[in-house]
């Protein structure tokens, strides 16, 4: 199957959205009424590697990914809950989106396009893990945010004392263990629409459903965790 | 309740209006709820402390991923996105052969550790079995021998009494019995609780003699 075939061609009807099958590099997104300076940078990418001057666009997608690559490692990190598999997940990602810049549209914001390609590579990530834990069990508890170079570099960071750091790894451990028990739609409807500010509309573009949709997910989410998190939320 | 009481929108509403917040249309209800929230000192009491919550949740929430992803670690990665997009970096990438796991994950096969312990439990029966009837048969020629040495004694007896006082075969039956009978008794009183799986899986001598007749 070529490249084309696997990630659909642009001026098609509207693909699967994030987690649905075949919705790995969707291209044809619904427009949002939002050209932003991203999605500039992103047309002028395009047309830098339309042109064959493949190193000016390599140049300038830099520009692009250190303005979107904080609140990518954000949310991978958040639906991986490790910090070398969410690593990974933004380059897969940056990587994806230079290699179908062609396919871009101007009319779309390229935030959702590339959010889209990220949550459903971070996606792909645990139902790989998920399968792979079937086989294997680890020996050892590993920390979840990746390790003990983390750990050494957290215990020595100027800031709050040892002990209110411990507290507050312990409720974010527990934050995070309430949100990592939610079903996988409401997950990633909730960290989006919460931690990284996506709008429903947005949110809704990305995952292929509409906004009330979005909303309904959203709720239960915060229902189920204000329930399971009680005094806490 | 009283009718104005009525208009306080519930927690969940509050929560609707806070997500809602930002929204480019809003509906005929959210805009009364929101009016009245901006009219009401308790509903914007308890809107900050329904939503207050969510708010340090988020900015837990971001610290965190700011904590691991340093600006060094950042750059590192970007200079790693910049590497893969340098010609030539697409072609394919020579994955090393999978000498061993990792060292952190141990191989476990359940399907087959199940099948392992399938194996091991029938083994175990089957070894068993065999082990309790070949067992008998020692238990047989020990029984035969146990008879043999106690023929002099017997002989002995034999040599003084009439013969009519010389005990009929019946009798040399019931004696035998009576000796196998103090023996299991002995055997079965209770000792240690935990040589109890073994003796149930001993033949007695009562079973030995049965089998043989």
């Amino acid at each position: 199957m070529s490249e084309a075939d696997r990630f659909g061609k642009p001026g098609v009807a509207p693909g699967p959205g994030i987690g649905q099958a075949g919705a790995e590099v969707p291209v044809n997104l619904p427009a949002l009424p939002r050209p932003d300076e991203d999605s500039r940078i992103a047309a002028e990418v395009k047309a830098l590697v339309e042109t064959g001057d493949l190193a000016a666009a390599r140049d300038r997608f830099d520009v692009l990914v250190i303005r979107q690559q904080r609140r990518a490692a954000r949310i991978a990190y958040h639906l991986l809950r490790d910090a070398w598999d969410a690593d990974e997940a933004v380059q897969d990602a940056f990587v994806k989106l230079f290699g179908h810049i062609t396919e871009f549209r101007p009319d779309q914001p390229v935030e959702v396009w590339f959010t889209r390609i990220l949550v459903n590579g971070c996606l792909d990530r645990l139902k790989s893990r998920r399968r792979r834990s079937r086989w294997l069990l680890p020996s050892t508890p590993e920390p979840e945010n990746g390790g003990e170079r983390d750990r050494v570099a957290l215990a020595w960071a100027p800031g709050p004392s040892p002990e209110e750091r411990l507290l507050l790894r312990e409720r974010r451990a527990q934050i995070a263990a309430a949100v990592g028990r939610l079903p996988e739609r409401q997950r990633v409807i909730f960290l989006l629409c919460h931690y990284e500010g996506f709008s429903s509309k947005e949110v809704g573009t990305m995952m292929g459903v509409n906004e009330s949709t979005v909303r309904v997910h959203l709720f239960r989410a915060v229902r189920k965790l204000r329930s399971m998190l009680g005094g806490k939320l | 309740m009283k009718p104005r009481d009525r208009q306080h929108p519930t927690d969940e509403r509050l929560l609707e209006l806070y997500f809602e917040e930002g929204a480019v249309r809003e509906d005929a209800r959210t805009g009364s709820d929101r009016q009245h929230l901006h009219g009401c000192e308790a509903c914007t009491w308890r809107y900050t402390a329904v939503t207050a919550p969510l708010q340090q949740l988020r900015q837990d929430a971001s610290s965190e991923a700011d904590e691991v992803f340093t600006p060094g670690r950042l750059a590192a990665q970007r200079a790693a996105i910049r590497h893969r997009l340098e010609p030539g970096a697409g072609s394919p990438r020579i994955v090393a052969f999978p000498g061993a796991p990792p060292a952190r994950l141990r191989l476990v096969r359940r399907p087959a550790a199940r099948w392992m312990a399938a194996a091991a439990a029938a083994g175990l029966l089957v070894g068993v079995t065999v082990g309790r009837m070949a067992h008998v048969g020692d238990t047989t020629r020990t029984a035969r021998v146990v008879s043999t040495a106690e023929a002099p004694r017997l002989a002995s007896e034999r040599v003084a009494p009439p013969i009519s006082a010389l005990p009929s075969p019946v009798e040399a039956g019931v004696a035998e019995m009576n000796v196998f009978y103090a023996v299991e008794t002995a055997i079965s009183r209770p000792h240690v609780a935990e040589l109890s799986a073994l003796d149930e899986l001993t033949p007695h001598p009562r079973e030995v003699l049965m089998a043989l007749r």
